[in-house]
């Protein structure tokens, strides 16, 4: 209990509730649209803006920020209305940005800790200004689902028919794809590049495994996420574990149990 | 009178392919109108053009003596019923059928604002109407392939919608679920006057509903009549219906 009384252990605590917040919500739409492979390009555009920003000594958030909107840009009219098989398109821009991610690295002026810190992530060394920025990504998150729920919850349902019905599906769409970048870019420093997308897809696809309401799916998500940090943390400190890595390696094992355990193992996958 | 829906020239086509070439129509508000074809003639197609879920490479579509483009389609969608034809759905989506039918309300209700009393009662109407009171509360991916269409058909509805567009809505239906939606077409058209498209490939039933038909063919349409003009050219061309 020693652990509690420490302000790193309190910080890392509270980075995990708050990232869990907003990557257990984002998680639920990327998992429902089946556009994981989409989120994990957006993920990786973040990661390769944070280290060009390391390149040239400007702001990681700001960079990762713009390299995920960018991303964004790319991939939500190319899963609209590509000529190339969207699956090609996106893992075209996924490799371009894991190209431009090494690119960056290699580049980096200094020693390689910074890049290596984004690429695993320091929850352990978050600052109160990572915390502030990860509640307000976690705010806005919650704010936009409430203000917004029923449209996106016709969009990810299926976005042709929202669209038959008079709702801006591709406006709501691309709102779902900069709230990805925007939660991916917050949590980057804390969860690192390699293992963010972890954090947004494991939690959103083990409530998915448990529920048919959408409304106990983003609270079931958000509470594995929230969960899995925590839990992931304390391994980490009593074992002497990477923290990043425990975290993600705690929510895949939230993952299988909810498939074991799920009540829609028997139904067979599409009909 | 100026018709409800006006096509001039429309031509839509997807990846390189020219699903739908020049096609002109007029369609009379009111009117119930069946559109019959072989698969790949572009009945589909032509319905997407008129609710603008297709991308319309050349010529102009008219709603009411207003044209659909790009940046004023949703306004018009909202006024317009789609009932789908049949698609995959995972059966474990987290989606109940009542949440799939308040969604066609969603266009409608609009931004900041909740689904109410009114939605209530549309909601309570059409559930009486089209006999489904007993899938409300099921997962949606796991409802029969009729049950599924009785809940778009409902969803649809939900608009109050000034057109109507069915897509193949009798496939998957079993003759007496396909006898109470010919039922519901029927009521809807002779108390509201809703101007109806009916895409279907079987004759016996787009006979029975429609006084006006067109049949399509490789993205054209061959023959647009009445109905014994067309049970005239199908008896012509496969000796029977």
């Amino acid at each position: 209990m020693e652990l509690f009384k420490l302000v790193f252990f309190q910080k890392a605590l509270l980075a995990c509730l708050f990232a869990g917040i907003t990557c257990g919500l984002v998680g639920v739409w990327i998992v429902i649209m089946k556009i994981s492979f989409i989120g994990v390009a957006v993920s990786h555009a973040a990661f390769a803006g944070a280290l060009c920003a390391l390149v040239m000594g400007q702001s990681v958030i700001l960079f990762s920020f713009l390299f995920s909107l960018m991303a964004c840009a790319v991939l939500g009219p190319l899963s609209d209305k590509g000529q190339i098989h969207p699956e090609t398109s996106i893992g075209i821009v996924f490799s371009l940005t894991l190209g431009l991610a090494f690119l960056f690295m290699g580049m980096i002026p200094e020693g390689k800790s910074q890049a290596l810190n984004l690429l695993w992530g320091s929850i352990l060394t978050v600052s109160f200004g990572d915390i502030k920025l990860l509640a307000a990504t976690s705010a806005m998150v919650i704010l936009i689902l409430v203000l917004f729920f029923k449209e996106i919850q016709a969009v990810v349902f299926n976005r042709q028919l929202a669209k038959a019905s008079g709702i801006s599906a591709s406006f709501f769409f691309y709102i779902i794809l900069l709230l990805t970048g925007v939660s991916v870019s917050s949590t980057l420093k804390s969860v690192g590049g390699l293992l963010v997308f972890a954090l947004i897809i494991n939690p959103a696809a083990a409530a998915y495994q448990i529920t048919y309401n959408i409304k106990k799916m983003y609270l079931i998500s958000v509470l594995f996420a929230i969960f899995s940090g925590w839990a992931g943390l304390f391994i980490a400190a009593f074992l002497n574990l990477p923290a990043g890595a425990s975290i993600v390696l705690v929510s895949s094992m939230v993952f299988a149990l909810a498939v074991i355990f799920s009540p829609k193992r028997f139904i067979k996958n599409i009909t | 009178m100026e018709p409800k829906i006006r096509l001039i020239d429309v031509s839509i086509g997807y990846m390189s392919n020219t699903v739908i070439e020049k096609l002109s129509l007029d369609i009379a508000e009111g009117e119930m109108m069946g559109i019959f074809g072989p698969n790949g003639a572009g009945k589909t197609t032509l319905l997407c053009a008129i609710n603008g879920l297709a991308k319309i490479v050349s010529g102009k579509v008219f709603i009411a003596g207003r044209q659909v483009t790009r940046f004023n389609g949703n306004m018009f969608r909202k006024d317009i019923g789609y009932v789908p034809q049949d698609f995959e759905i995972d059966p474990r989506l987290p989606v109940l059928a009542q949440e799939v039918i308040l969604m066609g309300r969603y266009g409608k209700i609009g931004c900041f604002r909740y689904a109410g009393t009114k939605e209530k009662h549309l909601l309570a109407e059409l559930v009486d109407l089209l006999n489904i009171s007993n899938i409300l509360k099921k997962p949606f991916g796991q409802l029969s392939g009729g049950e599924k269409k009785r809940v778009f058909i409902a969803r649809a509805l939900m608009q109050e919608p000034t057109i109507m567009l069915f897509d193949e809505v009798f496939a998957w239906l079993d003759s007496e679920t396909s006898r109470m939606v010919i039922d519901v077409i029927q009521g809807l058209h002779k108390n509201s006057s809703l101007t109806t498209l009916i895409v279907s490939h079987q004759p016996s039933i787009i006979e029975k509903l429609c006084s006006r038909i067109i049949w399509m063919k490789e993205g054209k349409i061959i023959m647009d009549g009445d109905t014994s003009s067309f049970l005239q050219k199908i008896r012509a061309s496969y000796g029977t219906i």
